[in-house]
Protein backbone atom coordinates (compact mmCIF):
# COMPACT_ATOMS: atom_id res chain seq x y z
CA UNK A 1 0.00 0.00 0.00
CA UNK A 2 1.28 3.45 -0.93
CA UNK A 3 1.28 5.73 2.13
CA UNK A 4 2.72 8.84 0.45
CA UNK A 5 0.53 11.97 0.27
CA UNK A 6 -1.09 12.26 -3.16
CA UNK A 7 -0.06 15.38 -5.12
CA UNK A 8 -1.70 16.62 -8.32
CA UNK A 9 0.46 16.43 -11.42
CA UNK A 10 0.15 19.75 -13.21
CA UNK A 11 2.64 21.19 -15.75
CA UNK A 12 4.91 23.96 -14.42
CA UNK A 13 3.19 26.34 -16.86
CA UNK A 14 -0.19 25.66 -15.24
CA UNK A 15 -3.40 24.50 -16.92
CA UNK A 16 -3.09 24.41 -20.70
CA UNK A 17 -6.74 25.57 -21.02
CA UNK A 18 -5.95 28.91 -19.35
CA UNK A 19 -2.52 30.13 -20.47
CA UNK A 20 -1.03 33.17 -18.78
CA UNK A 21 0.01 35.11 -21.87
CA UNK A 22 -0.11 38.70 -23.06
CA UNK A 23 -3.95 38.75 -23.26
CA UNK A 24 -4.14 37.57 -19.64
CA UNK A 25 -1.68 40.22 -18.47
CA UNK A 26 -3.52 42.94 -20.41
CA UNK A 27 -6.93 42.02 -18.94
CA UNK A 28 -5.39 41.65 -15.46
CA UNK A 29 -3.76 45.09 -15.67
CA UNK A 30 -6.91 46.83 -16.96
CA UNK A 31 -9.00 45.13 -14.29
CA UNK A 32 -6.58 46.28 -11.58
CA UNK A 33 -6.81 49.88 -12.84
CA UNK A 34 -10.63 49.69 -13.03
CA UNK A 35 -11.16 48.29 -9.53
CA UNK A 36 -8.56 50.45 -7.78
CA UNK A 37 -9.59 53.55 -9.76
CA UNK A 38 -13.27 52.89 -9.10
CA UNK A 39 -12.66 52.51 -5.39
CA UNK A 40 -10.59 55.70 -5.19
CA UNK A 41 -13.21 57.60 -7.22
CA UNK A 42 -16.07 56.49 -4.95
CA UNK A 43 -14.03 57.07 -1.81
CA UNK A 44 -12.96 60.58 -2.76
CA UNK A 45 -16.52 61.58 -3.79
CA UNK A 46 -17.88 60.35 -0.45
CA UNK A 47 -15.16 62.10 1.57
CA UNK A 48 -15.66 65.39 -0.30
CA UNK A 49 -19.44 65.17 0.17
CA UNK A 50 -19.18 64.32 3.86
CA UNK A 51 -16.64 67.03 4.63
CA UNK A 52 -18.49 69.66 2.59
CA UNK A 53 -21.78 68.91 4.29
CA UNK A 54 -20.27 69.06 7.77
CA UNK A 55 -18.24 72.20 7.15
CA UNK A 56 -21.05 73.83 5.15
CA UNK B 1 -13.84 17.51 -22.70
CA UNK B 2 -12.53 19.73 -19.96
CA UNK B 3 -14.56 22.82 -19.22
CA UNK B 4 -12.67 26.09 -18.98
CA UNK B 5 -14.67 26.79 -15.83
CA UNK B 6 -13.43 23.93 -13.65
CA UNK B 7 -10.77 24.21 -10.97
CA UNK B 8 -8.42 21.99 -12.99
CA UNK B 9 -8.63 24.42 -15.94
CA UNK B 10 -7.41 27.43 -13.97
CA UNK B 11 -4.27 26.20 -12.23
CA UNK B 12 -1.68 28.98 -12.35
CA UNK B 13 1.95 28.50 -13.46
CA UNK B 14 4.44 27.70 -10.72
CA UNK B 15 6.02 31.18 -10.89
CA UNK B 16 2.73 33.12 -10.93
CA UNK B 17 2.47 36.60 -9.35
CA UNK B 18 -0.24 36.18 -6.69
CA UNK B 19 -1.01 39.92 -6.56
CA UNK B 20 -3.10 39.55 -9.73
CA UNK B 21 -5.65 37.55 -7.73
CA UNK B 22 -6.99 40.22 -5.29
CA UNK B 23 -8.19 42.51 -8.16
CA UNK B 24 -10.12 39.54 -9.61
CA UNK B 25 -11.72 38.91 -6.21
CA UNK B 26 -12.36 42.62 -5.73
CA UNK B 27 -14.06 42.75 -9.14
CA UNK B 28 -16.93 40.52 -8.08
CA UNK B 29 -17.23 41.97 -4.57
CA UNK B 30 -17.32 45.56 -5.85
CA UNK B 31 -20.12 44.59 -8.27
CA UNK B 32 -22.32 42.71 -5.83
CA UNK B 33 -21.60 45.31 -3.12
CA UNK B 34 -23.98 47.51 -5.11
CA UNK B 35 -26.71 46.03 -2.90
CA UNK B 36 -25.61 48.39 -0.07
CA UNK B 37 -26.40 51.34 -2.37
CA UNK B 38 -29.93 50.17 -3.05
CA UNK B 39 -31.33 53.05 -1.00
CA UNK B 40 -30.58 55.48 -3.88
CA UNK B 41 -33.43 53.81 -5.80
CA UNK B 42 -35.86 53.87 -2.88
CA UNK B 43 -37.56 57.21 -3.54
CA UNK B 44 -37.67 56.85 -7.37
CA UNK B 45 -39.12 53.34 -6.90
CA UNK B 46 -41.76 54.57 -4.42
CA UNK B 47 -42.80 57.20 -6.92
CA UNK B 48 -42.68 54.90 -9.98
CA UNK B 49 -44.61 52.00 -8.41
CA UNK B 50 -46.78 54.25 -6.25
CA UNK B 51 -45.75 52.02 -3.33
CA UNK B 52 -44.87 52.60 0.31
CA UNK B 53 -41.51 52.40 2.05
CA UNK B 54 -42.19 48.91 3.36
CA UNK B 55 -43.10 47.46 -0.07
CA UNK B 56 -39.94 48.88 -1.63
CA UNK B 57 -37.85 47.94 1.41
CA UNK B 58 -38.74 44.30 0.77
CA UNK B 59 -36.58 44.28 -2.38
CA UNK B 60 -33.42 44.77 -0.30
CA UNK B 61 -34.61 42.44 2.48
CA UNK B 62 -35.32 39.59 0.03
CA UNK B 63 -31.88 40.05 -1.54
CA UNK B 64 -30.09 39.84 1.83
CA UNK B 65 -32.22 36.88 2.92
CA UNK B 66 -31.36 35.06 -0.31
CA UNK B 67 -27.69 35.92 0.22
CA UNK B 68 -27.58 33.90 3.45
CA UNK B 69 -29.70 31.03 2.12
CA UNK B 70 -27.82 30.65 -1.16
CA UNK B 71 -24.37 30.90 0.41
CA UNK B 72 -25.33 28.06 2.76
CA UNK B 73 -27.01 25.93 0.08
CA UNK B 74 -24.47 26.46 -2.69
CA UNK B 75 -21.34 26.59 -0.47
CA UNK B 76 -20.39 22.94 -1.11
CA UNK B 77 -20.99 23.46 -4.86
CA UNK B 78 -18.73 26.53 -4.83
CA UNK B 79 -16.04 24.55 -3.00
CA UNK B 80 -16.26 21.66 -5.47
CA UNK B 81 -16.34 23.67 -8.69
CA UNK B 82 -13.83 26.37 -7.85
CA UNK B 83 -13.79 30.15 -8.12
CA UNK B 84 -14.24 30.65 -11.88
CA UNK B 85 -17.39 28.52 -12.20
CA UNK B 86 -18.82 30.18 -9.08
CA UNK B 87 -17.99 33.70 -10.28
CA UNK B 88 -19.67 32.96 -13.62
CA UNK B 89 -22.74 31.51 -11.87
CA UNK B 90 -22.90 34.45 -9.44
CA UNK B 91 -22.39 37.01 -12.19
CA UNK B 92 -25.08 35.40 -14.34
CA UNK B 93 -27.62 35.48 -11.50
CA UNK B 94 -26.69 39.05 -10.54
CA UNK B 95 -26.89 40.41 -14.11
CA UNK B 96 -30.04 38.45 -15.04
CA UNK B 97 -31.55 39.82 -11.81
CA UNK B 98 -30.88 43.37 -13.03
CA UNK B 99 -32.42 42.64 -16.44
CA UNK B 100 -35.56 41.06 -14.95
CA UNK B 101 -35.86 44.01 -12.56
CA UNK B 102 -35.55 46.36 -15.57
CA UNK B 103 -38.46 44.52 -17.19
CA UNK B 104 -40.42 44.93 -13.96
CA UNK B 105 -39.71 48.68 -13.90
CA UNK B 106 -40.62 49.05 -17.57
CA UNK B 107 -43.94 47.19 -17.18
CA UNK B 108 -44.74 48.57 -13.72
CA UNK B 109 -44.71 45.08 -12.15
CA UNK B 110 -43.11 45.28 -8.69
CA UNK B 111 -43.19 41.49 -8.27
CA UNK B 112 -40.74 41.18 -11.15
CA UNK B 113 -38.32 43.41 -9.23
CA UNK B 114 -38.76 41.18 -6.15
CA UNK B 115 -38.07 38.12 -8.32
CA UNK B 116 -35.23 39.61 -10.36
CA UNK B 117 -33.21 41.78 -7.98
CA UNK B 118 -34.40 40.13 -4.76
CA UNK B 119 -34.52 36.39 -5.43
CA UNK B 120 -32.29 35.76 -8.49
CA UNK B 121 -29.90 38.64 -7.76
CA UNK B 122 -29.83 37.56 -4.10
CA UNK B 123 -28.70 34.06 -5.13
CA UNK B 124 -25.91 35.75 -7.09
CA UNK B 125 -24.99 37.71 -3.97
CA UNK B 126 -24.59 34.56 -1.85
CA UNK B 127 -22.54 32.62 -4.41
CA UNK B 128 -20.49 35.68 -5.35
CA UNK B 129 -19.70 36.64 -1.75
CA UNK B 130 -18.06 33.30 -0.94
CA UNK B 131 -16.67 32.49 -4.40
CA UNK B 132 -13.17 34.04 -4.10
CA UNK B 133 -12.66 33.68 -0.33
CA UNK B 134 -11.13 30.20 0.01
CA UNK B 135 -9.06 30.75 -3.16
CA UNK B 136 -7.58 33.92 -1.68
CA UNK B 137 -6.66 32.10 1.51
CA UNK B 138 -4.85 29.45 -0.55
CA UNK B 139 -2.89 32.20 -2.33
CA UNK B 140 -2.06 33.97 0.96
CA UNK B 141 -1.42 31.19 3.50
CA UNK B 142 1.01 33.57 5.23
CA UNK B 143 -1.54 36.42 5.54
CA UNK B 144 -5.12 35.11 5.21
CA UNK B 145 -6.61 38.06 7.10
CA UNK B 146 -5.10 40.55 4.65
CA UNK B 147 -6.34 38.50 1.69
CA UNK B 148 -9.94 38.16 2.81
CA UNK B 149 -9.96 41.74 4.09
CA UNK B 150 -9.06 42.94 0.60
CA UNK B 151 -11.95 41.07 -1.05
CA UNK B 152 -14.58 41.74 1.59
CA UNK B 153 -13.55 45.41 1.68
CA UNK B 154 -14.80 45.41 -1.93
CA UNK B 155 -18.28 44.45 -0.77
CA UNK B 156 -18.34 47.51 1.48
CA UNK B 157 -16.74 49.65 -1.22
CA UNK B 158 -19.23 48.60 -3.90
CA UNK B 159 -21.77 51.04 -2.52
CA UNK B 160 -19.27 53.92 -2.66
CA UNK B 161 -19.05 53.42 -6.43
CA UNK B 162 -22.63 52.31 -7.16
CA UNK B 163 -24.29 55.11 -5.23
CA UNK B 164 -22.88 58.11 -7.19
CA UNK B 165 -22.80 56.11 -10.44
CA UNK B 166 -26.50 55.20 -10.15
CA UNK B 167 -27.48 58.80 -9.38
CA UNK B 168 -25.47 60.10 -12.34
CA UNK B 169 -26.91 57.45 -14.70
CA UNK B 170 -30.51 58.18 -13.62
CA UNK B 171 -29.91 61.91 -14.18
CA UNK B 172 -28.22 61.27 -17.54
CA UNK B 173 -30.93 58.96 -18.93
CA UNK B 174 -33.80 60.87 -17.35
CA UNK B 175 -32.61 64.25 -18.61
CA UNK B 176 -32.04 65.95 -15.23
CA UNK B 177 -31.66 65.45 -11.52
CA UNK B 178 -35.21 66.37 -10.49
CA UNK B 179 -37.22 63.53 -8.92
CA UNK B 180 -39.36 62.94 -12.04
CA UNK B 181 -36.26 62.78 -14.23
CA UNK B 182 -34.62 60.26 -11.91
CA UNK B 183 -37.75 58.07 -12.18
CA UNK B 184 -37.63 58.31 -15.98
CA UNK B 185 -34.02 57.13 -15.94
CA UNK B 186 -34.63 54.00 -13.84
CA UNK B 187 -34.95 51.37 -16.60
CA UNK B 188 -31.90 52.33 -18.69
CA UNK B 189 -29.89 52.73 -15.46
CA UNK B 190 -30.67 49.16 -14.41
CA UNK B 191 -29.83 47.84 -17.92
CA UNK B 192 -26.55 49.80 -17.97
CA UNK B 193 -25.56 48.61 -14.49
CA UNK B 194 -26.30 45.02 -15.58
CA UNK B 195 -24.03 45.37 -18.63
CA UNK B 196 -21.20 47.03 -16.64
CA UNK B 197 -21.35 44.32 -13.96
CA UNK B 198 -21.38 41.57 -16.65
CA UNK B 199 -18.15 42.94 -18.16
CA UNK B 200 -16.33 43.45 -14.85
CA UNK B 201 -17.33 40.05 -13.40
CA UNK B 202 -16.40 38.31 -16.67
CA UNK B 203 -12.96 39.95 -16.52
CA UNK B 204 -12.57 38.83 -12.90
CA UNK B 205 -13.54 35.25 -13.82
CA UNK B 206 -11.00 35.34 -16.67
CA UNK B 207 -8.19 36.51 -14.37
CA UNK B 208 -8.88 34.28 -11.34
CA UNK B 209 -6.51 31.31 -10.85
CA UNK B 210 -5.91 28.64 -8.21
CA UNK B 211 -2.34 28.04 -6.99
CA UNK B 212 -0.12 25.39 -8.55
CA UNK B 213 0.17 22.39 -6.17
CA UNK B 214 3.93 22.98 -5.84
CA UNK B 215 3.64 26.75 -5.33
CA UNK B 216 4.36 28.51 -2.04
CA UNK B 217 4.90 32.23 -1.40
CA UNK B 218 8.53 33.34 -1.54
CA UNK B 219 10.24 32.87 1.82
CA UNK B 220 7.27 30.96 3.25
CA UNK B 221 7.82 27.42 4.46
CA UNK B 222 4.61 25.91 5.87
CA UNK B 223 6.57 23.32 7.86
CA UNK B 224 8.47 26.06 9.72
CA UNK B 225 5.40 28.11 10.61
CA UNK B 226 4.81 28.20 14.34
CA UNK B 227 1.12 27.44 14.87
CA UNK B 228 -0.76 29.99 16.95
CA UNK B 229 -2.92 28.67 19.81
CA UNK B 230 -6.21 28.69 17.84
CA UNK B 231 -4.78 27.48 14.53
CA UNK B 232 -5.48 23.89 13.60
CA UNK B 233 -3.20 21.66 11.55
CA UNK B 234 -6.15 19.50 10.51
CA UNK B 235 -9.03 19.88 8.09
CA UNK B 236 -12.74 19.62 8.86
CA UNK B 237 -15.48 19.06 6.26
CA UNK B 238 -18.53 21.33 6.20
CA UNK B 239 -20.68 18.35 7.23
CA UNK B 240 -18.63 17.90 10.41
CA UNK B 241 -18.02 21.60 11.02
CA UNK B 242 -21.71 22.32 11.60
CA UNK B 243 -21.71 19.61 14.28
CA UNK B 244 -19.05 21.38 16.36
CA UNK B 245 -19.81 23.84 19.19
CA UNK B 246 -17.18 26.18 17.67
CA UNK B 247 -19.31 26.70 14.54
CA UNK B 248 -22.38 27.66 16.56
CA UNK B 249 -20.41 29.88 18.94
CA UNK B 250 -19.07 31.75 15.92
CA UNK B 251 -22.61 31.87 14.50
CA UNK B 252 -23.72 33.65 17.69
CA UNK B 253 -20.66 35.94 17.58
CA UNK B 254 -21.31 36.98 13.96
CA UNK B 255 -25.05 37.32 14.52
CA UNK B 256 -24.60 39.65 17.50
CA UNK B 257 -21.77 41.67 15.96
CA UNK B 258 -23.89 42.28 12.83
CA UNK B 259 -27.00 43.04 14.90
CA UNK B 260 -25.04 45.66 16.87
CA UNK B 261 -23.73 47.25 13.66
CA UNK B 262 -27.22 47.40 12.22
CA UNK B 263 -28.27 49.18 15.41
CA UNK B 264 -26.22 52.15 14.22
CA UNK B 265 -26.68 51.77 10.46
CA UNK B 266 -30.45 51.46 10.55
CA UNK B 267 -31.01 54.80 12.30
CA UNK B 268 -27.79 56.70 11.67
CA UNK B 269 -29.34 59.76 10.04
CA UNK B 270 -32.35 60.30 12.35
CA UNK B 271 -30.22 59.50 15.41
CA UNK B 272 -27.58 62.19 14.78
CA UNK B 273 -30.34 64.67 13.93
CA UNK B 274 -32.13 63.91 17.20
CA UNK B 275 -28.93 64.21 19.23
CA UNK B 276 -27.54 67.41 17.71
CA UNK B 277 -30.33 68.98 15.64
CA UNK B 278 -28.25 69.01 12.44
CA UNK B 279 -29.80 69.21 8.96
CA UNK B 280 -30.84 66.17 6.89
CA UNK B 281 -28.06 66.98 4.41
CA UNK B 282 -25.43 66.95 7.16
CA UNK B 283 -26.89 63.67 8.42
CA UNK B 284 -26.43 62.23 4.90
CA UNK B 285 -22.76 63.24 5.12
CA UNK B 286 -22.52 61.32 8.40
CA UNK B 287 -23.99 58.23 6.67
CA UNK B 288 -21.29 58.60 3.98
CA UNK B 289 -18.61 58.67 6.67
CA UNK B 290 -20.06 55.51 8.19
CA UNK B 291 -19.78 53.68 4.86
CA UNK B 292 -16.10 54.64 4.75
CA UNK B 293 -15.68 53.34 8.31
CA UNK B 294 -17.43 50.11 7.31
CA UNK B 295 -15.11 49.64 4.31
CA UNK B 296 -11.93 50.69 6.10
CA UNK B 297 -12.68 48.40 9.05
CA UNK B 298 -12.95 45.42 6.71
CA UNK B 299 -9.41 45.89 5.47
CA UNK B 300 -7.63 47.34 8.52
CA UNK B 301 -9.02 45.05 11.23
CA UNK B 302 -8.85 41.90 9.12
CA UNK B 303 -5.20 42.65 8.31
CA UNK B 304 -4.33 43.27 11.97
CA UNK B 305 -5.89 39.89 12.84
CA UNK B 306 -2.92 38.21 11.11
CA UNK B 307 -0.77 39.61 13.94
CA UNK B 308 -3.17 39.81 16.91
CA UNK B 309 -5.02 36.54 16.26
CA UNK B 310 -8.69 36.26 15.20
CA UNK B 311 -10.02 35.54 18.69
CA UNK B 312 -8.29 38.62 20.11
CA UNK B 313 -9.65 40.75 17.29
CA UNK B 314 -13.18 39.60 18.08
CA UNK B 315 -12.57 40.36 21.77
CA UNK B 316 -11.85 43.90 20.64
CA UNK B 317 -14.86 44.16 18.27
CA UNK B 318 -17.27 42.91 20.92
CA UNK B 319 -15.65 44.21 24.13
CA UNK B 320 -14.57 47.66 22.98
CA UNK B 321 -17.77 47.84 20.87
CA UNK B 322 -19.89 47.33 24.02
CA UNK B 323 -17.94 50.05 25.86
CA UNK B 324 -18.33 52.47 22.93
CA UNK B 325 -22.07 51.80 22.72
CA UNK B 326 -22.26 52.56 26.44
CA UNK B 327 -20.28 55.79 25.94
CA UNK B 328 -22.67 56.90 23.17
CA UNK B 329 -25.72 56.04 25.28
CA UNK B 330 -24.44 57.85 28.37
CA UNK B 331 -22.33 60.73 27.04
CA UNK B 332 -22.86 60.82 23.22
CA UNK B 333 -25.25 63.75 23.36
CA UNK B 334 -22.56 65.96 24.92
CA UNK B 335 -20.18 66.12 21.99
CA UNK B 336 -20.73 65.59 18.26
CA UNK B 337 -17.04 64.73 17.90
CA UNK B 338 -17.33 61.96 20.50
CA UNK B 339 -20.56 60.70 18.91
CA UNK B 340 -19.14 60.55 15.36
CA UNK B 341 -15.84 59.01 16.50
CA UNK B 342 -17.51 56.32 18.63
CA UNK B 343 -20.05 55.36 15.95
CA UNK B 344 -17.34 55.28 13.28
CA UNK B 345 -15.29 52.85 15.37
CA UNK B 346 -18.38 50.69 16.07
CA UNK B 347 -19.11 50.51 12.32
CA UNK B 348 -15.48 49.69 11.56
CA UNK B 349 -15.83 46.74 13.99
CA UNK B 350 -19.01 45.69 12.15
CA UNK B 351 -17.07 45.61 8.85
CA UNK B 352 -14.05 44.04 10.54
CA UNK B 353 -16.25 41.22 11.86
CA UNK B 354 -17.35 40.30 8.34
CA UNK B 355 -13.82 40.38 6.96
CA UNK B 356 -12.14 38.48 9.81
CA UNK B 357 -14.61 35.59 9.99
CA UNK B 358 -13.27 33.60 6.97
CA UNK B 359 -9.74 33.58 8.43
CA UNK B 360 -11.15 32.64 11.87
CA UNK B 361 -12.92 29.68 10.21
CA UNK B 362 -9.72 28.71 8.42
CA UNK B 363 -7.82 28.76 11.72
CA UNK B 364 -10.40 26.50 13.36
CA UNK B 365 -11.44 24.17 10.53
CA UNK B 366 -8.54 24.30 8.04
CA UNK B 367 -8.68 25.44 4.44
CA UNK B 368 -10.19 22.23 2.96
CA UNK B 369 -13.88 23.32 2.81
CA UNK B 370 -13.63 26.76 4.39
CA UNK B 371 -15.69 28.36 1.60
CA UNK B 372 -18.65 26.07 2.26
CA UNK B 373 -18.34 26.52 6.05
CA UNK B 374 -18.23 30.29 5.53
CA UNK B 375 -21.37 30.01 3.38
CA UNK B 376 -23.19 28.11 6.14
CA UNK B 377 -22.15 30.71 8.74
CA UNK B 378 -23.52 33.58 6.65
CA UNK B 379 -27.05 32.52 7.64
CA UNK B 380 -26.18 34.48 10.82
CA UNK B 381 -25.99 37.61 8.65
CA UNK B 382 -29.46 36.97 7.18
CA UNK B 383 -30.88 36.37 10.66
CA UNK B 384 -29.28 39.58 11.95
CA UNK B 385 -30.58 41.43 8.89
CA UNK B 386 -34.09 40.59 10.08
CA UNK B 387 -33.55 40.79 13.87
CA UNK B 388 -31.42 43.96 13.95
CA UNK B 389 -33.86 46.37 12.29
CA UNK B 390 -36.76 44.69 14.11
CA UNK B 391 -35.18 45.34 17.53
CA UNK B 392 -34.09 48.90 16.74
CA UNK B 393 -37.35 49.97 15.09
CA UNK B 394 -39.52 48.30 17.76
CA UNK B 395 -37.67 50.17 20.52
CA UNK B 396 -38.05 53.50 18.68
CA UNK B 397 -41.75 52.87 18.01
CA UNK B 398 -42.37 51.89 21.64
CA UNK B 399 -40.59 55.07 22.74
CA UNK B 400 -42.71 57.21 20.43
CA UNK B 401 -45.88 55.54 21.74
CA UNK B 402 -44.73 56.37 25.28
CA UNK B 403 -44.30 60.03 24.31
CA UNK B 404 -40.49 60.04 24.30
CA UNK B 405 -38.51 62.14 21.83
CA UNK B 406 -34.96 63.04 20.82
CA UNK B 407 -32.04 60.94 22.14
CA UNK B 408 -34.39 59.23 24.64
CA UNK B 409 -35.86 57.29 21.70
CA UNK B 410 -32.54 55.59 20.94
CA UNK B 411 -30.97 55.08 24.38
CA UNK B 412 -32.89 51.83 25.29
CA UNK B 413 -31.87 50.29 21.94
CA UNK B 414 -28.24 51.08 22.71
CA UNK B 415 -28.41 49.32 26.06
CA UNK B 416 -29.88 46.27 24.27
CA UNK B 417 -26.92 46.37 21.88
CA UNK B 418 -24.50 46.55 24.83
CA UNK B 419 -26.13 43.39 26.19
CA UNK B 420 -25.93 41.71 22.77
CA UNK B 421 -22.24 42.52 22.46
CA UNK B 422 -21.49 41.23 25.96
CA UNK B 423 -23.20 37.91 25.11
CA UNK B 424 -21.18 37.81 21.87
CA UNK B 425 -18.00 38.49 23.87
CA UNK B 426 -18.75 35.53 26.17
CA UNK B 427 -19.46 33.27 23.15
CA UNK B 428 -16.10 34.27 21.67
CA UNK B 429 -14.31 33.55 24.96
CA UNK B 430 -15.77 30.03 24.87
CA UNK B 431 -14.28 29.25 21.42
CA UNK B 432 -11.58 26.57 21.75
CA UNK B 433 -9.62 24.63 19.13
CA UNK B 434 -11.70 21.97 17.33
CA UNK B 435 -11.37 18.41 18.61
CA UNK B 436 -9.29 16.11 16.40
CA UNK B 437 -12.20 13.65 16.20
CA UNK B 438 -13.77 15.96 13.59
CA UNK B 439 -10.66 16.03 11.36
CA UNK B 440 -10.66 14.41 7.94
CA UNK B 441 -7.88 11.94 7.19
CA UNK B 442 -4.98 13.92 5.73
CA UNK B 443 -4.54 11.43 2.85
CA UNK B 444 -8.23 11.73 1.91
CA UNK B 445 -8.03 15.53 1.83
CA UNK B 446 -4.85 15.48 -0.25
CA UNK B 447 -6.31 12.90 -2.63
CA UNK B 448 -9.50 14.91 -3.16
CA UNK B 449 -7.56 18.15 -3.66
CA UNK B 450 -5.22 16.45 -6.13
CA UNK B 451 -8.14 14.93 -8.03
CA UNK B 452 -9.86 18.35 -8.25
CA UNK B 453 -6.75 19.79 -9.92
CA UNK B 454 -6.31 16.89 -12.33
CA UNK B 455 -9.83 15.95 -13.41
CA UNK B 456 -10.40 16.56 -17.09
Amino acid sequence: MNDSTPVAHVPDSGSPQSPVGSAYKAVGSVLTVVVVGGLLWGLSLTVVKAVAIFTG
Amino acid sequence: MASILTRSAIVAPKNFNRWLIPPAALAIHLCIGQVYAFSVFKIPFMSHFDAGEVSIGWIFSIAILMLGISSAVFGPWVEKNGPRASMVAAGTCWVVGFFIASLGIMTGQLWLVYLGYGVIGGIGLGIGYISPVSTLMKWFPDRPGLATGLAIMGFGGGALIASPMSNQLMALFGGGSDPEHLVAGLTPTFVTLGIVYAVVIAAGAFVIRVPHPEWTPKGFDPSKVKAKPMQTKGNVSVRNAIRTPQFWLLWVVLFLNVTAGIGILENAAPMIQSYFGITAAAAAGFVGLLSIGNMGGRFIWSTTSDYLGRKNNYMMYLGVGAILYLVVALFGGGSIFLFVLATLIIISFYGGGFATIPAYLKDLFGVYQVGAIHGALLTAWSAAGVAGPLIVNSVVEAGEAAGKEGPELYTPGMFIMVGALVIGFIANVLVRPVSEKYFEREEDVAAKQAAALEEN
